[in-house]
């Protein structure tokens, strides 16, 4: 074929410009880490990744309804427990009360402490956690119980509880289509089978009133006021372990997702490397013949 | 007649020719690297014999012809497969800039913030009461909101920048459909005195060749020399006549867009191939799908959100009924001004409850609810799926333009290899000419000697 010097030119010039194009996408690969830059380098891939992308973030956020989940249970759980170690002294308090050979002042004294066991016990009822009412269904802005107090002493009187109601339940997400409810109800806790303001009320009258048989009639109520609670209590405990549960879950899923991106979207440094070194080899040999090629002409040998 | 002076007259008229034939490589040499042109060799012939004893007797040389070296198929080969590589580049290169748009995957593009734009509800629903929660979630669709803003109105400017292309290219027709007429006019009155008119042809033909790019071109030569050229079914270039393309215009769902009519009768001319078929088609075809279906997401996002949000309650607990995105499409989406004014009224609550975010909850499960494409696909399959379909497009783009630019450089090798000059090739003519002139010179020097000794040396 008649060879003109425009040709060899113009052919080895695209040669080597597609030689440098292949370098350049290699390039970019390693640079930017990801085998995927644009949805041209590969259509389905992208699909994927755009897809797994999402699901990493719910993922993650997931997780994080479950931290705020996790908190508030652990807190709930600490509180309950504490409400418990007052119940425990209420009793204690009880039995000691009941006993006929305890003497008057001794009984004042008990009752003054049962009067600081029910305020100790009404403050845990309207705890906050994170400024919201722990006890309140969702009218967490709104204290659970408020007190009517006796004008003279200050001492509490009577407890009465939000009228809009304890029910309402806090949800939180802990997977796809996965809603946890997260609280207690203070109905639940203080006026289930047993009214635990009431209690100590009676526990406290009944030591003021220096009368040994009423105090003895308390106790009864005082374990119920327990087992209310141990109920309350563990609800709270299977609520942890459903969300520990769903956590470790979350964690695996994330794992799994986090790689199929990676392989998805990730470039292949070896291979890329591998490939880029012999594409520079390819593109010195083309320069290399490029001169051997390009510069000699007939003009040199003549004379 | 063979005389001595006979015997002159072929020398003279050899060194004639040679210097001639030099002329000719000297010219193919200087214009070596001059686009579109043709290498012109000299087609050499014996001028007519004279009757002599014992037979007929040569009288030498001459140049019969200037011969263009070039092939007219490969000519018109090379003109289609431009076409297509024009078509093809337009594609490849706007399909491009809609990828870098769209910029995914990537942190900064819908894709993320809506899913952003999801979690910012859940996070709600942890903690309604909150401000902060509430102006999350503000944030958050007001990053989704300019996100959609400015991939409508930079697709939009595509469609305007596309317009403005073809304005160009339109310019640019005329402007090369004037050239190639005159060009006719000078090429018809060389050849009819007999000649070729090599370089202007050349002329002609680069210039044919850059029409084709534009546009699907076809090309009849008549027998005066002069090129007919129709563009799009439709006369251009008649002899020394032009037909003016010129530019109307039509109303589109993105704004006024141009259309190339044809000279006096406004008729809009449809093209099949070259830059102008890809931009058309771009403009009127590919991206105002991407722009549909950017609206489409929008007004149905628009329209469930709102519809799960004024069915909740804001956080003074009695406040329901509200929208939260203002607009209907793309182009004008937006946050409810009463809403931007005032965060708390956002209904995280489906009783007016404070402490009660399902609402928020529901609103951002919205993702998972199968609400596009006639409720079968969520609005994250949607999307994704319109970026695999952008990937596939831009793919076909990117190979076809490569696929047609190397037929396209194979066509030009060989044209290459008919016209081209080969400074090798015409070195070794000029040495070939050199040793024919010089040869010729010594034959009038002999002659000459002869003639000295006829006339000095004969005789008294």
């Amino acid at each position: 074929m008649r060879v003109s010097n425009d040709m060899i030119s113009r052919i080895f010039l695209l040669n080597l410009e597609n030689s440098v194009t292949r370098i350049l996408r290699i390039q970019e690969r390693i640079s930017t880490g990801r085998r995927i830059n644009r949805p041209s380098d590969d259509p389905i891939g992208t699909t994927k990744a755009l897809n797994l992308r999402m699901l990493e973030k719910l993922n993650e956020q997931y997780q994080k309804n479950i931290e705020d989940a996790s908190s508030w249970l652990n807190f709930n759980d600490s509180v309950l427990d504490d409400l418990q170690t007052a119940l425990n002294r209420a009793k204690g308090i009880a039995i000691q009360g009941s006993d006929s050979t305890l003497n008057t002042e001794d009984r004042i004294a008990l009752a003054n402490e049962t009067n600081q066991l029910l305020e100790h016990i009404f403050s845990i009822a309207n705890s906050k956690f994170r400024g919201k009412y722990l006890f309140s269904g969702t009218q967490t802005t709104t204290p659970p119980y408020t007190a009517t107090r006796d004008g003279t002493t200050g001492e509490i009187t009577a407890v009465a509880s939000n009228p809009a109601g304890l029910d309402g339940e806090i949800q939180r997400e802990i997977g796809q289509g996965v809603r946890l409810s997260i609280n207690v109800s203070g109905n639940d806790v203080f006026t289930k089978d047993v009214d635990i303001f009431q209690t100590l009320m009676d526990l406290r009258d009944a030591l003021k009133a220096d009368d040994p048989g009423q105090v003895g009639d308390v106790l009864d109520d005082l374990d119920t006021a327990s087992h209310q609670l141990i109920t309350a209590q563990s609800r709270i405990g299977a609520k942890e372990n459903r969300v520990e549960g769903a956590l470790s879950w979350l964690q695996d899923e994330n794992l799994n997702i986090v790689k199929l991106l990676s392989e998805t979207e990730d470039a292949d440094f070896i291979k890329e490397i591998a490939d880029l070194e012999q594409q520079e080899v390819i593109y010195q040999s083309t320069l290399a013949l490029g001169k051997r090629i390009i510069l000699p002409s007939l003009i040199d040998f003549i004379k | 007649m063979s005389s001595l002076i006979g015997i002159l007259d072929i020398g003279k008229r050899a060194l004639s020719v040679y210097r001639l034939a030099m002329n000719i490589t000297g010219h193919n040499v200087a214009n070596a690297n001059t686009p579109g042109f043709s290498r012109q060799r000299p087609i050499l012939a014996t001028t007519l014999p004279i009757d002599y004893n014992p037979g007929q007797l040569g009288t030498g040389v001459k140049i019969a012809e200037i011969q263009r070296m070039r092939d007219r198929f490969l000519d018109l080969q090379v003109r289609e497969e431009t076409s297509s590589v024009g078509q093809w580049e337009k594609r490849q290169k706007v399909l491009g800039e809609v990828e870098t748009i769209f910029n995914e995957p990537s942190d900064s593009s819908l894709n993320n913030a809506l899913v952003e734009f999801w979690n910012s509800w859940q996070d709600l629903a942890n903690d309604p009461e909150n401000i902060s929660a509430r102006v999350a979630v503000r944030e958050k669709a007001e990053v989704l909101c300019n996100t959609f803003h400015r991939l409508n109105s930079k697709l939009r400017r595509i469609i305007s920048d596309i317009n403005d292309s073809i304005k160009g290219e339109v310019e640019e027709i005329n402007s090369l459909a004037q050239r190639i007429a005159k060009l006719n006019d000078q090429i018809v009155s060389i050849e009819s005195k007999g000649e070729n008119a090599n370089d202007l042809r050349d002329q002609r033909d680069l210039l044919i060749d850059q029409l084709s790019k534009i546009a699907n071109i076809s090309t009849v030569e008549l027998e005066d020399g002069s090129a007919t050229i129709f563009m799009a079914g439709n006369s251009l270039v008649e002899r020394v006549n032009t037909v003016t393309l010129g530019i109307t215009f039509h109303s589109s769902p993105y704004g006024v867009v141009l259309d190339v009519s044809y000279g006096q009768s406004g008729q809009t001319l449809n093209f099949t191939d070259g830059e102008l078929r890809g931009l058309i088609d771009l403009r009127d075809k590919v991206i105002p799908q991407y722009l549909e279906n950017l609206d489409s997401l929008a007004s149905t996002l628009i329209e469930r959100v709102n519809s799960q949000h004024s069915a909740g309650y804001g956080l003074d607990g009695s406040t329901t009924g509200l929208d939260f995105f203002s607009g209907s499409d793309a182009l004008n989406i937006g946050l409810a001004t009463t809403i931007e004014e005032d965060v708390s009224l956002i209904a995280a609550s489906t009783d007016g409850s404070p402490g009660n975010g399902s609402n928020a909850l529901a609103i951002s499960n919205l993702a998972h609810q199968l609400t596009m494409n006639g409720n079968s696909a969520t609005f994250g399959d949607f999307y994704q799926s319109l970026m695999g379909n952008l990937g596939i497009l831009s793919q076909e783009a990117s190979q076809n333009y490569t696929n047609n630019n190397l037929l396209l450089s194979q066509l030009e090798n060989h044209r290459q290899s008919v016209s081209g000059v080969s400074l090798d090739e015409e070195m070794t003519n000029m040495i070939n000419y050199q040793h024919s002139f010089e040869a010729a010179a010594r034959i009038i020097s002999t002659v000459d000697e002869m003639m000295n000794t006829i006339i000095n040396g004969m005789g008294a």
